[in-house]
C-alpha cells in the first residue's frame, strides 16, 4: 500500500508542477502585457476570424512571424518577430504549426486589395495557377449577368467563368476579408 | 542476466490465483471486443479521411465545392478520429484486457464501461459531425468543441475508476511495470483533457502554450504509456523470457513521468512566447533521450537473438516494428527540438511525417499487435488467414516507411528553401507535389492493410454459430449487467 | 517578475531535493534490492515462463501442420 501511494503520488507530482510550469506560470508573465485591448475589434473582424477557423485555414497557413535570423521570415517581407500583443485576443489562438502556404500574420500590409482576397479565396488558381489552396466557392453567390446592376462580379480568368453569370462575394467573404485586411503589425515590435 | 536464468515464478507473487487465465479472459471477451471493435471502426473512418485529405492536398479541386469536406475541416476530424476513436478505443481495450491478466482479477465496472463506451462513441459520432459542420473549437488536436470532449473524458473517468478499483482488488503482491504505465495513463489523460477544457487559457499565447502542452501530452502521457505497457507485456510473453533488466524498466518510467511533462512547448520555438518556456521544453526534450534510451536497450536485449521468434509470432512482428520506431521517433523528437533543426523543419511536412511515426508506426503498430494477441484468446478463435496477416504487416509496414521516407525527405528541402529568400515561395509548394502523391498512394497502402485487419477482426468474431450474431450481443450485454 | 523567477528557483530547487530525498530513502531502505524479481510478474503457473506463444505463422513457413495456434 506505501508502495501504491508513492507511485500514485509520483504519477500526479510529475503532472502537477509541470502543469503549473507550461500553463498557469506562463498566464501569469503573459497576460498582463496582453489584458488591456490595443485594438478596435469590429463585428466583421470577430466573424472573419470564426469563418477562419471553420474553414481550417490554420491546417496551412501560420499567423507567428519567427525573429529576423531564425528561418527567413523577416526576409521574405513576412514582417518582424510576432508579440503577445499583436493577437487581437480573438479565440482560438491561431498561431499555427504548418507553412503549406505563406505566413499570414501581416497578410493585411502585403495584400491590402479586397478584390485580391475575393478572388484568391474564390479561386486560388485565378491567381497563381500552381498554388494547392483550396478554393472557398461556398463564400460566395453566382448571379445572372443582370441582376445586382452596378456591382461587378470578381474579375476571373477565362476558363473559371461561368458564362451568362457573375460570382460576387456574399457576407462571408467580405467577413473574411475584412479579417484578413485586418491583420497588420501595428507597433513597430519594439517594446 | 543470462538467457537461461530463468527462475521457477516466486510463489511469494502470487498468493492467491482465484481466477485461472481463461475465466479473465472470458469475462474480459465482451468489454474488450467492443473497446476493439469500436476502435477498428473510427480506424477505417479515419483512413477514409486521411486518404482524402492527403489527395485534396494535391488536387484542390477534387470535390472543391462541397464546403463540408473542404481540407480544413476532414484534415482535423482525420486527426480527432484516429486519436480518440481508434487509439483511445482500442488502447482502453488492450490496456483493460493487460490489467486484468496481471492483477489476476476479472475487469471491473464492465457494465459500467460499456455504458461509457457508447457514450463515448456517441460523442465522437457528434463531435465529427460539428466539425464537418465548421463548429471545430479550432485548437490543433482539440477540434472537438469543449461540451464533446468533456463527455469524452468524462467516459475516459469511468474506465480510469474500473483500473483503480482492478488495482485495489488485485490478486497479485507487486505490480509490474506495465500496470504503473497504465495506471499513469488512466490518471494523466483525464486531468489533461479536463485541464484544457477549463476556460481559463484566453488570450492567444497562452491558448496556444495550453494547445502544445495538451497536444504533446496526449502523446506523452496516454498513448505511449499505453503502448509501453504493451511492449513490456508482450515481448517477454511471446518470447516466454522476461525482460532483460527491471530495474531499467522503472528507471524508463519516472524518466518519461519527469521529462514528457516539459515537453510540449517545443512545438512553439521561434513563436512570441518567451524565449525561457521554450528553452525549458527543449531541454526536457533533449532530457527524454535518457527514458528512451533506456527502453530501447531494454527491449532490445530481450529480443536479441530471437529473430526467428520474431518472425512466426505477429504479435511480435507487430510490436518490435512499434518499438523500434518509439526509439526511432523520439530521437528524432528530440533532435527536432534544437532550435538549429527546428528552423529549417518546423512549417514543413517533415513534421507532419514526424507525427505520424509516433500516431502510426509506433502506436497504431502497437494496437495491432496487441489486437492479434488478445483477440484469439478472448475469442477462443483462430485467426482465420494467416497469409492475411502478413499481408497486414506489410502493407501498413511500407506504407508508413513511404509514407515518412518521402515527406522527411522532401520536408528538409522545403525548410531549406523556406529558409532562402531567394526562392520564391511557390517553389516550396511545386517541389513538394510529387511526394505529396506518394503520401496518398502510401495511404492507399496502409488503408488496404487496414481493411484486411478489419475483415480478419470480422471474420473472427461474427463466424456463425448455433446463435445468432444479434442474440449473442443481446446475451453478453445482460450478462455484463448481472455480474 | 524577479521574484516570480525567485519562487520558481527556489520551488524547483525543493522539488528536486524531494526527488532525491525520496531517491535515497528508497535506496537505504533496500526498497531496490530484489529488484529483478519484477521481471517474473507477467509469467504463472498456468503460462511459465520458457515457453514460446503466438507462433502461429510458424507453418506456413515450413510447411508443418497446425501444431500450436494462438492460443497456446
Ligand atoms: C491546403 C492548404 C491551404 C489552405 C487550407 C488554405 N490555404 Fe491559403 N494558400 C495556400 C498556398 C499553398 C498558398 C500559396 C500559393 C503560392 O504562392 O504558391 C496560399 C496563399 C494564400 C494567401 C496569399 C498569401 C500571400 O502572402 O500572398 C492568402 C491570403 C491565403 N492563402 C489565405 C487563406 C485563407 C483565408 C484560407 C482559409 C479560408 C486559406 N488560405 C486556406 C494553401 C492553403
Amino acid at each position: 500500500m506505501i508502495r501504491l501511494s508513492i507511485l500514485l503520488f509520483g504519477i500526479i507530482a510529475t503532472f502537477v508542477i509541470a502543469m503549473f510550469g507550461l500553463t498557469i506560470v506562463p498566464k501569469f508573465f503573459i497576460d498582463e502585457g496582453v489584458r488591456e485591448p490595443t485594438y478596435l475589434t469590429s463585428f466583421e473582424i470577430t466573424e472573419g476570424h470564426r469563418i477562419f477557423v471553420r474553414e481550417g485555414c490554420i491546417y496551412c497557413h501560420s499567423k507567428q512571424v519567427r525573429p529576423e535570423g531564425f528561418g527567413a521570415d523577416f526576409e521574405r517581407g513576412w514582417g518582424r518577430a510576432s508579440l503577445p500583443t499583436d493577437y487581437r485576443n480573438l479565440l482560438p489562438h491561431n498561431l499555427g504549426t504548418m507553412r503549406t502556404g505563406p505566413d499570414l500574420a501581416n497578410i493585411g500590409a502585403r495584400q491590402p486589395s479586397r478584390d485580391w482576397h475575393y478572388l484568391n479565396l474564390y479561386q486560388p488558381r485565378a491567381i497563381n495557377e500552381k498554388s494547392i489552396m483550396p478554393p472557398f466557392p461556398w463564400l460566395f453567390e453566382v448571379y445572372s449577368e443582370r441582376a445586382r446592376p452596378g456591382r461587378d462580379g470578381l474579375s476571373l480568368p477565362e476558363q473559371y467563368r461561368i458564362p451568362g453569370m457573375k460570382v460576387l462575394p456574399a457576407d462571408e467573404a467580405r467577413y473574411l476579408a475584412t479579417y484578413l485586411i485586418s491583420l497588420v503589425q501595428e507597433s513597430t515590435g519594439t517594446e | 542476466m543470462k538467457k537461461e536464468n530463468i527462475k521457477p515464478v516466486d510463489p511469494g507473487n502470487n498468493p492467491s490465483p482465484h481466477y485461472s487465465v481463461s475465466e479473465l479472459d472470458r469475462k474480459a471477451r465482451f468489454v474488450v471486443l467492443f473497446l476493439i471493435m469500436s476502435g477498428v471502426f473510427w480506424l477505417l473512418l479515419g483512413t477514409l479521411l486521411a486518404l482524402l485529405a492527403s489527395v485534396k492536398m494535391h488536387l484542390p479541386e477534387f470535390l472543391g465545392n462541397a464546403g463540408w469536406l473542404t481540407f480544413g475541416r476532414v484534415r482535423p476530424l482525420h486527426l480527432n478520429t484516429v486519436v480518440y476513436g481508434w487509439s483511445s478505443l482500442t488502447g482502453a481495450g488492450v490496456a483493460l484486457w493487460i490489467l486484468s491478466r496481471l492483477l489476476k482479477i476479472p475487469i471491473q465496472l464492465r457494465g459500467y464501461i460499456l455504458v461509457a463506451g457508447v457514450i463515448w462513441n456517441i460523442s465522437l459520432f457528434v463531435g465529427s459531425i460539428q466539425i464537418l459542420a465548421g463548429f471545430s473549437r479550432g485548437i490543433e488536436w482539440l477540434e472537438f468543441p469543449v461540451s464533446t470532449m468533456v463527455a469524452m473524458v468524462l467516459c475516459v473517468i469511468i474506465i480510469s475508476a474500473s483500473v483503480m478499483q482492478m488495482i485495489i482488488m488485485r490478486n497479485v503482491k507487486q505490480l509490474y511495470v506495465s500496470v504503473w504505465y497504465i495506471l499513469a495513463a488512466f490518471l494523466w489523460f483525464p486531468l489533461l483533457g479536463l485541464v484544457s477544457s477549463l476556460p481559463v487559457f484566453d488570450t492567444p499565447t497562452v491558448q496556444a502554450g495550453m494547445n502544445w502542452w495538451y497536444a504533446h501530452n496526449a502523446l506523452g502521457l496516454w498513448f505511449t504509456p499505453i503502448c509501453l505497457a504493451a511492449a513490456y507485456y508482450f515481448i517477454p510473453k511471446v518470447l516466454g523470457r522476461p525482460i532483460y533488466s527491471y530495474g531499467l524498466s522503472l528507471l524508463g518510467f519516472w524518466g518519461l513521468a519527469l521529462f514528457y511533462n516539459w515537453n510540449g512547448f517545443h512545438h512553439l520555438i521561434g513563436s512570441p512566447l518567451p524565449t525561457w518556456f521554450v528553452t525549458i521544453s527543449i531541454s526536457a526534450s533533449v532530457m527524454m533521450v535518457i527514458p528512451v534510451v533506456v527502453v530501447a536497450v531494454n527491449h532490445h536485449m530481450t529480443v536479441v537473438g530471437s529473430f526467428k521468434a520474431v518472425k512466426y509470432s505477429p504479435t511480435l512482428r507487430f510490436v518490435v516494428f512499434a518499438a523500434m520506431s518509439y526509439t526511432f521517433v523520439s530521437l528524432q523528437g528530440s533532435m527536432q527540438s534544437l532550435r538549429s533543426v527546428n528552423e529549417v523543419i518546423h512549417f514543413t511536412h517533415f513534421v507532419a511525417a514526424h507525427a505520424h511515426i509516433g500516431m502510426y508506426a509506433f502506436v497504431s503498430m502497437m494496437l495491432f499487435g496487441a489486437c492479434y494477441y488478445i483477440i484469439p484468446r478472448i475469442t477462443l478463435r483462430e485467426w482465420h488467414s494467416k497469409s492475411l496477416i502478413k499481408w497486414h504487416f506489410w502493407l501498413t509496414a511500407i506504407g508508413i516507411i513511404i509514407y515518412v521516407g518521402a515527406l522527411q525527405f522532401i520536408g528538409l528541402f522545403q525548410g531549406w528553401s523556406m529558409n532562402n529568400p531567394d526562392v520564391p515561395f511557390t517553389d516550396t509548394v511545386t517541389m513538394t507535389i510529387p511526394y505529396l502523391v506518394a503520401r496518398s498512394a502510401s495511404g492507399i497502402l496502409m488503408g488496404a492493410g487496414h481493411l484486411i485487419f478489419a475483415w480478419l477482426l470480422i471474420k473472427m468474431v461474427f463466424r456463425t454459430s448455433e446463435q445468432p450474431a444479434g442474440a449473442q450481443v443481446l446475451d453478453n450485454i445482460r450478462k455484463e449487467f448481472t455480474v | 517578475m524577479s521574484t516570480g523567477a525567485l519562487i520558481l528557483v527556489i520551488s524547483s530547487l525543493l522539488i528536486i531535493g524531494g526527488g532525491l530525498a525520496l531517491f535515497l530513502w528508497a535506496f537505504f531502505n533496500g526498497q531496490f534490492d530484489h529488484i529483478q524479481k519484477g521481471s517474473m510478474l507477467p509469467f504463472d503457473e498456468e503460462e511459465p515462463p520458457g515457453r514460446r506463444t503466438d507462433q502461429i505463422l510458424r507453418e506456413i513457413e515450413e510447411g508443418e501442420h497446425q501444431t500450436r495456434g494462438s492460443r497456446k
